[in-house]
């Protein structure tokens, strides 16, 4: 029998949570943070993959709400007192409301520049970041030690913790991007990035799906930011807005897992991991690879490493 | 007094950024490529112009003719091996190509020569001013480098409208699958047109090295300016681009006169102004 795509879909989430969410009764606290890493890093690509695979809305400067996400954790609690869970739940429509504005500004832009348009308001949420007072100016701020212990307190229960809530949004995440794909909303979408024009003909409006697409990821990269800022227990400017971490490593990512598909982040993320550990020591050489790996990708198989099965198989078939 | 002497040099400095732009624009233009790139090239350039002058041991007047070559060379190279087997339907793809590109380059750039800060010398023209009202001077190499900035606006605008190839390259601006129909080349129309960026981007290396420091990591923020004065200038305008190089050159002088610290975010807020104001730019052109 044959089971429908979305079925397939489900099942394999399902399945992937009964593998993974009991993984730290297995595994040590290294592995742990390390996979929290990993799970922060498909989270923010499967963001970037919903905007740019099936959106056809291309920023370069996503890392500005992962940096909104951090500064606001940070804010609610450390400068308002807030507890830090309704924190952390308060940097998701913080960042929301912040991609408003944002997306009216650069949708004013014709579709090419958008990119180049969202990185220069990535550079001034950044060089704002480091003139707000009460953050510590250019060099940053730790976050104080009982805003961490909120999430457990001892070390090993902290870890673990946060390894569950941060699968937990990214099972969240994922699962939203499959629902949405296999709705009305979804293949609206899929016919807008085909053909913006005969989308519109059908009554698709593309400015506000994309301003939909925009909003949601602002503020679910924001609170990804406030996550990681657990992981990395400090604030500052370039390091919370890394270009580097959340804008550059996320692009290769994507585009060499298989852009427009969910699997590309997850196939790329992991990749991109594994490679990291053998090429790390290479500085440069491990960008150069990635980057001259992104372009191949683009110009052999612009579906990423996700589509080559697909692609093989008709060329036997041919 | 104060304010005339940074508004002038704001202007000044403006000619440099519409020198970074012209080759962005172009690139857009003619071959309808987003070319994220285009600032690495920009210091890929200064670094060539640093070797050549290095290792030939004279000034950077005396090399420009063979800096120049190399630029074109380099730029003839970029398209024959690389941007011409980029499919351009999908303005997704040669968007990321040009980003894995700008990846390579710095990385390249901090392989060859470290990240150490690096600038080119021009000797005392550097340092030299004029007093060209009471109490108000300006350097003679700032002078120059506006001047160029207007004489090659001048230049390219005479190329694109006046010269058969000028008309080529509109042909296949407006309509590639028109123009190949006509017969024209495009091939070869896309090669030369590369080669035109890369010596535009190659004389705007050179007058910013003898200007200022940059590293391998000095390319974006020659984008985002060269980006931010095409568009408040108008997509296409060139002397719109000059006009909106001077906006963002004299925000930044005013922003540097408040707090250093404060330079690049005044050129970007006064940007997002702008852009919210007018969103088609100053000048805008109807065929866009």
């Amino acid at each position: 029998m044959k089971r429908s795509p979305l079925f397939l879909a489900l099942a394999a989430l399902a399945v992937s949570v009964i593998v993974v969410a009991p993984l730290p009764f297995v595994v040590g606290n290294g592995t742990m943070r390390y996979m929290t890493d990993l799970f922060i890093m498909i989270a923010v690509a499967q963001l970037w993959n919903l905007l740019a695979g099936f959106g056809g809305v291309v920023s370069i400067g996503q890392h500005a709400f992962i940096g909104a996400g951090a500064y606001s954790f940070f804010g609610f609690t450390t400068l308002l007192g807030l507890h830090p869970f309704t924190a952390m739940a308060l940097t998701v429509p913080f960042g929301a409301l912040l991609s408003l504005p944002v997306f009216t500004i650069l949708s004013r832009m014709r579709v090419a520049y958008f990119a180049i348009g969202s990185w220069v308001l990535a550079e001034v949420f950044l060089l704002t970041a480091g003139k707000l007072p009460g953050f510590g100016g250019g060099s940053g701020l730790s976050l104080r030690p009982q805003i961490v212990k909120a999430f457990g307190a001892r070390t090993g229960a902290r870890i673990e913790n946060i390894y569950w809530l941060s699968f937990a949004i990214l099972v969240l995440i994922v699962l939203m991007i499959i629902l949405v794909m296999h709705s009305r909303k979804g293949y609206a979408l899929r016919a807008m990035r085909d053909n913006e024009n005969a989308a519109m003909a059908l009554g698709v409006n593309p400015n506000a799906i994309k301003m939909m697409l925009f909003v949601v990821s602002g503020g679910l990269l924001s609170l990804l930011g406030a996550l990681n800022t657990l992981q990395k227990l400090r604030v500052n400017p370039a390091g919370s807005f890394s270009l580097i971490d959340w804008t550059v490593f996320i692009i290769f990512i994507v585009v060499i897992g298989g852009m427009g598909r969910i699997i590309g982040p997850i196939i790329g993320a992991v990749l991109f991991v594994l490679l990291r550990e053998n090429l790390a020591n290479y500085g440069p050489v491990y960008m150069i690879v990635l980057g001259a790996a992104a372009i191949a990708m683009m110009l052999y198989e612009p579906g990423g490493l996700a589509a080559l099965p697909a692609r093989w198989r008709k060329r036997r078939s041919a | 007094m104060e304010l005339v002497n940074t508004i002038s040099q704001g202007v000044l400095l403006g000619g440099l950024f519409a020198l970074y732009a012209l080759g962005l624009s172009l690139v857009f233009g003619v071959m309808r490529i987003v070319n994220i790139a285009h600032g690495d090239l920009i210091v890929v350039l200064a670094y060539i112009g640093l070797t050549v002058t290095e290792f030939l041991g004279v000034s950077v007047i005396v090399a420009a003719p063979l800096i120049l070559v190399v630029a074109g060379g380099l730029g003839w190279v970029l398209q024959r091996g690389l941007f011409e087997f980029v499919p351009r339907h999908d303005p997704l793809i040669p968007l990321l190509v040009a980003f894995g590109l700008s990846i390579i380059l710095q990385n390249l750039l901090l392989m060859g020569y470290g990240a150490d800060p690096q600038k080119l010398s021009l000797g005392r023209l550097e340092q030299a001013s004029v007093e060209i009202l009471p109490n108000l001077h300006i350097g003679v190499f700032s002078l120059i480098i506006f001047g160029l900035a207007v004489a090659m606006i001048g230049g390219l605008q005479l190329m694109i409208y006046r010269t058969g190839f000028g008309r080529a390259l509109r042909a296949v601006s407006d309509n590639e699958a028109n123009a190949a129909m006509l017969g024209l080349d495009t091939r070869a129309i896309f090669r030369k047109a590369f080669v035109i960026v890369m010596l535009t981007v190659a004389v705007a290396a050179l007058l910013m090295a003898i200007r200022g420091n940059f590293d391998p990591a000095s390319g974006s923020t020659r984008l985002l300016t060269a980006f931010e004065a095409i568009v408040i200038g108008g997509l296409g305008s060139m002397w719109g681009t000059l006009a909106g190089g001077v906006i963002i050159g004299i925000a930044q002088m005013v922003g540097a006169q408040i707090d250093a610290s404060w330079q690049v975010l005044a050129g970007h807020l006064v940007f997002l102004v702008l852009l919210f104001l007018r969103p088609s730019g100053l000048f805008p052109k109807n065929d866009g």
